[in-house]
């Protein structure tokens, strides 16, 4: 996967000496670097401009306000897994097709924000106070959480201070293969390394700048050998027409190459968008196919496969996953309802707050001196989310 | 800037301006005394008629001697000028839009200019692409243009007769023998170019493997039929496992043999999970009967398909 390359760097002056600051200058040396200090009003005119290929700024500036948030796909309509996301930066490089942020972040901007300590900080203490719940945070919401790693070493701060903390994961969702600055970290366990994947006809199709599958599987090779778990993501999956032999094919080559016991979590998802991104999307990629699937509007509003379809992908997925991956595998759905896990898996979580239990029982299972003791269904159905606004994305 | 009114003699040779074919829309009836003057500004060499020549050749044909006028004497720029224009002309039509879009590339506004401070005035995004696609509408057949003015169709819309550029002449048979109107005449166009791009082939062929081009050529007495049987026929190609779901749950309803008192309905999009069940129980023994049919295994199969 190429380096997304970066042509100017904003510094703004409150994080000037911060050391994540100093790191994007270094590593970046072809960027023009302009200090300066950034009000609201700046912010608006850098994100009014119109994103062009050729053209990508950081803007390295302060997070005010909370940064632990719920994901923001946690609701009731769906059953959902009471994931928390930190968005440390804002924006991604990769371009998929079928990506939200692009609709919502369209703009050449990418905001970094710089004052890790106060991101992490926050964690550490919100966490503490439900100390008997685990959790599981990421930083991939709304970026990629490894595309910029190279400029920001970021994982650095985080995979270590992570490896700190008793009662929570790191998940890192990428798609990329940009794992050199965790090879050396010490983890402790702490961090998941997740991918998203589909076949490589989707990947040339619709991922357009990021690493292809081949690609991924060697940076999965390495960070196993790290000692990282891994996660993988089945989403969206999406419908093409020979889906069902390549998701199977996928499947098989992603455990040629991972352990299964190394497997924190999979998830499954198809295809959802709001309808108006069905224009935007023609327009801005018009040789993709996606958009003339067969999608329908969900009783969420959102376009999506239709059921019958939606289970017959779901059930190829699931099955060739117990087939390769075996039946220890922590498989769950990505906003579905309980009705589709009842029809593909056999039985559905009675609740978030269930499905979050299960997760940290799965987990306690699976590793071994993860948790210092057996995860109480009690202190889930009791938990209260880390911070109650959620991420930025409306209606995702 | 410097407007007067004044008259201006019909006598002589007229000189139009860039914006002559403005209004879209011509309507004498509104024509009479009462009526604004027309707008015409100064050029370096005579006066122009911005628009409504038509008004003006009417009274120059009714042997009136002068018309009155809004005469633009003194504008800072082309671009004043154009936005007099738009607000003399205001509220505009999309054809209105798209014939002073044309006037004003016809002036030399350069498109970059014309996109960021035309296109707002004429409240449309200030972007470059746009200019073309407005343009575009001056290309329709007068037939579509109107209806697009009729039924006051957004650009978005109105937009979609470009996915069938090469076949107008088709849409307005379509329009003209169905008798369906222009925004289901936009959904059709839509359907068939997205199904033709997805499976890669010319935009006609795919109208005649979806059975639509030929329906073009069908005269229907009643536009409700029309309108059925396209629905089919685009929903037959766009939701395979739609119409497959559909199929399988009606078969496997057959095969429960209910009483034609029991009405089972569900959801067409398979989207809510279960059936409603709605029926009429003569007596006790009737009630019965149906309750039996509902326990049977034939009926319960349902289940696995929604």
């Amino acid at each position: 996967m190429k380096e997304p390359k970066i042509t100017r760097i904003i510094v703004d002056q409150k994080v000037a000496d911060q050391e994540l600051v100093q790191r994007y200058i270094k590593n970046n040396p072809q960027a023009k670097v302009v200090q300066q200090d950034i009000t609201e009003a700046d912010k608006e005119i850098m994100f009014k401009q119109e994103a062009t290929p050729a053209k990508r700024d950081i803007l390295l500036t302060e997070k005010q306000g909370h940064t632990v948030k719920q994901c923001p796909g946690t609701d009731r309509t769906y059953r959902c897994c009471n994931y928390h996301v930190i968005n440390q930066t804002s924006n991604c490089p990769i371009d998929c097709t079928y990506c939200i942020l692009q609709f919502y972040l369209n703009n050449p901007v990418t905001t970094v924000y710089a004052n890790t300590d106060k991101l992490l900080t926050e964690v550490k203490d919100k966490i503490a106070t439900q100390p008997k719940r685990f959790f599981r945070i990421g930083t991939g919401e709304l970026s990629d959480s490894l595309a910029f790693d190279s400029s920001s070493e970021y994982s650095k701060d985080v995979v270590e201070y992570f490896a700190t903390l008793p009662n929570v994961l790191l998940e890192l969702k990428t798609k990329s293969n940009r794992i050199e600055n965790l090879l050396d970290l010490d983890h402790q366990g702490h961090t998941v390394i997740s991918w998203s994947v589909n076949p490589q006809v989707i990947i040339d199709a619709e991922e357009h700048k990021a690493a292809s599958l081949y690609e991924r599987l060697e940076a999965m090779r390495l960070v196993q050998e790290r000692g990282y778990k891994i996660g993988f993501h089945f989403d969206p999956l999406l419908f093409h027409e020979e889906w069902k032999q390549s998701y199977p094919d996928l499947i098989r080559q992603l455990f040629e190459v991972v352990d299964p016991k190394n497997v924190a979590w999979i998830s499954i998802g198809s295809l959802r968008f709001p309808p108006e991104m069905k224009d935007k999307v023609l327009e801005k990629f018009p040789k993709s196919k996606i958009m003339f699937a067969e999608l329908i509007r969900g009783m969420d509003g959102k376009m999506r496969y239709p059921k019958p379809l939606r289970l017959e992908m779901y059930r190829t997925v699931y099955n060739s996953l117990r087939y390769y991956g075996g039946d220890d595998l922590f498989i769950y759905f990505c906003m579905e309802s309980a009705e589709i896990w009842e029809r593909v898996m056999g039985w559905s979580p009675e609740s978030n707050e269930h499905l979050d239990h299960l997760f940290a029982m799965s987990l306690y299972k699976q590793f071994p001196g993860l948790m210092p003791t057996e995860p109480q269904r009690i202190d889930y159905d009791n938990g209260i989310p880390l911070h109650h606004e959620k991420a930025d994305i409306p209606g995702f | 800037m410097k407007i007067t009114v004044k008259e201006l003699t019909t006598v002589g040779p007229t000189i139009h301006s860039s914006f002559a074919t403005l209004p879209y829309q011509r309507d004498n009836s509104t024509r009479g005394s009462l009526s604004r003057p027309i707008l015409a500004y100064q050029s370096p060499s005579c006066i122009k008629i911005v628009g409504d020549i038509h008004c003006f050749v009417a009274d120059q044909e009714a042997g009136k001697p002068t018309v009155p006028a809004y005469l633009i004497q003194e504008t800072e720029s082309t671009l004043e000028l154009i936005q007099l224009v738009i607000e003399y002309y205001s509220p505009m039509n999309l054809m209105d839009k798209a014939l002073l879009t044309h006037a004003a590339i016809d002036l030399g506004v350069p498109r970059p200019m014309l996109a960021e401070q035309i296109l707002p005035a004429l409240e449309l995004a200030p972007r470059e692409k746009l200019i073309d696609q407005i343009l575009f509408l001056l290309k329709l057949p007068p037939s579509l243009q109107s209806f697009i003015v009729d039924k006051d169709l957004s650009l978005k819309r109105a937009l979609i007769f470009q996915r069938a550029e090469g076949h107008l002449e088709w849409v307005e048979r379509f329009i003209s023998n169905l008798k369906i109107g222009i925004n289901m005449t936009a959904e059709i166009i839509q359907n068939v170019w997205e199904m033709s791009k997805n499976d890669e082939v010319d935009f006609k062929t795919k109208a005649q493997e979806m059975g639509l081009w030929e329906m073009a050529d069908t005269d229907y007495e009643d536009n409700r039929l029309a309108i059925m049987e396209i629905r089919e026929k685009i929903n037959q190609a766009r939701f395979p496992s739609l119409n497959q779901a559909g199929v399988d749950l009606s078969k496997t309803l057959d095969a429960a043999q209910l009483p034609d008192s029991m009405k089972i309905k569900w959801d067409p999009y398979f989207e809510q999970q279960g059936v409603q069940i709605a029926f009429h129980a003569r007596d006790e023994e009737d009630l019965e009967q149906s309750l039996n049919k509902l326990k049977s295994p034939a009926f319960k199969n349902i289940f696995k398909h929604i």
